[in-house]
């Protein structure tokens, strides 16, 4: 066997060694939210008629941010559920909103520096994570005095 | 003592040119991984699409009757990977599930109906073999249920 063949085979028996993976999975869940959100435009109110852009006024725009960290290669991630309902609540009432419209369930770039960690992923707990980023219009009906 | 040198030196300098590339496929591909993002949206749907507990303006929290409809699963997903080959070189692809949105999943939806989302999740991961391979995988899904929603309307036209 030539040193060259020889090195090509150990280098790659190292990478496959160090090989790597992290990162996380979480549950996205607003089960105390005190107000309705939609991920399309419409939203109803009592009496089931709906609302959309033009019954609609934006008052103020949602965004909230988390990011939760994983270990044992995603497998385990910390906490595994996300509540966002008190930002949520706190961000609609403090725009004087009855409603989110148009909300947007994101995960957005800023682990991959972190979960693509050369050799350091290789560990099972290095850790990983997950951004999520919920935005959308918070809203309220026209000509409805509050 | 010559001929030992001579073949250290021919063995650091292909690690040095493996390692440049490889280097620099290391750090675009983190890089370029770092930015992939996906999102869970409804924008051009026409009914609610409701997250929480809450179905309408004033409501209180409450459990709607199913519609005789199947559940849906929807998903946005962004798949990235970068490969390094011999030579050297790069190679890199992008694999994003075009077509599969709510939009178009649940365009079937009447008007007189709401859907109604539970088990959202996120994930986010990658997958590293140093200097060779690196896949970065972001997705968002979501069960959709269709709903009943007493005394609906449609909206105008």
């Amino acid at each position: 066997m030539s040193l060259a063949l020889i090195t090509r085979a150990l280098l790659l028996l190292g990478a496959l060694g160090a090989s790597g993976c992290a990162g996380a999975r979480v549950n996205v869940t607003a089960d105390r939210a005190r107000y309705p959100l939609s991920l399309s435009p419409v939203v109803r109110d009592g009496r089931g008629r709906p609302y959309d852009a033009a019954s609609l006024v934006k008052v103020g725009w949602l965004d909230v941010r988390k990011t939760t960290p994983g270990f044992v290669y995603s497998a385990l991630t910390v906490p595994p559920a996300r509540d966002f309902s008190d930002e949520i609540n706190a961000q609609v009432a403090a725009a004087g909103g009855e409603a989110v419209v148009g909300l947007t369930v994101t995960v957005a770039g800023g682990c991959g520096w972190l979960n693509g960690f050369p050799i350091l992923n290789a560990l099972p707990v290095w850790p990983g994570c997950v951004p999520v980023r919920l935005t959308g219009d918070i809203v309220r009906r026209r000509n409805i005095l509050p | 003592m010559a001929r030992g040198s001579a073949t250290a030196l021919a063995v650091r300098s292909v690690v040095l040119v493996k390692g440049v590339g490889a280097s620099l496929a290391l750090t675009f591909a983190i890089a370029i991984g770092g930015c992939s993002s996906t999102s869970l949206s409804a924008a051009e749907l026409r009914v609610p699409v409701l997250l929480g507990p809450i179905p309408c303006i004033g409501c209180v929290a409450e459990a709607r009757q199913p519609a005789p409809m199947p559940l849906a699963r929807i998903m946005g997903r962004r798949r990235f990977y970068a490969f390094f080959v011999p030579g050297p070189h790069l190679g890199i692809a992008d694999d994003s599930q075009l077509g599969i949105s709510a939009d178009r999943l649940l365009a079937w939806t009447p008007c007189l109906d709401d859907l109604q989302l539970s088990n959202v999740s996120a994930h986010s991961w990658q997958v590293t073999v140093p200097f060779l391979i690196y896949i970065y995988d972001v997705f968002v899904e979501a069960d959709a249920t269709e709903v009943l929603v007493p005394g609906a309307s449609c909206p105008s036209p």
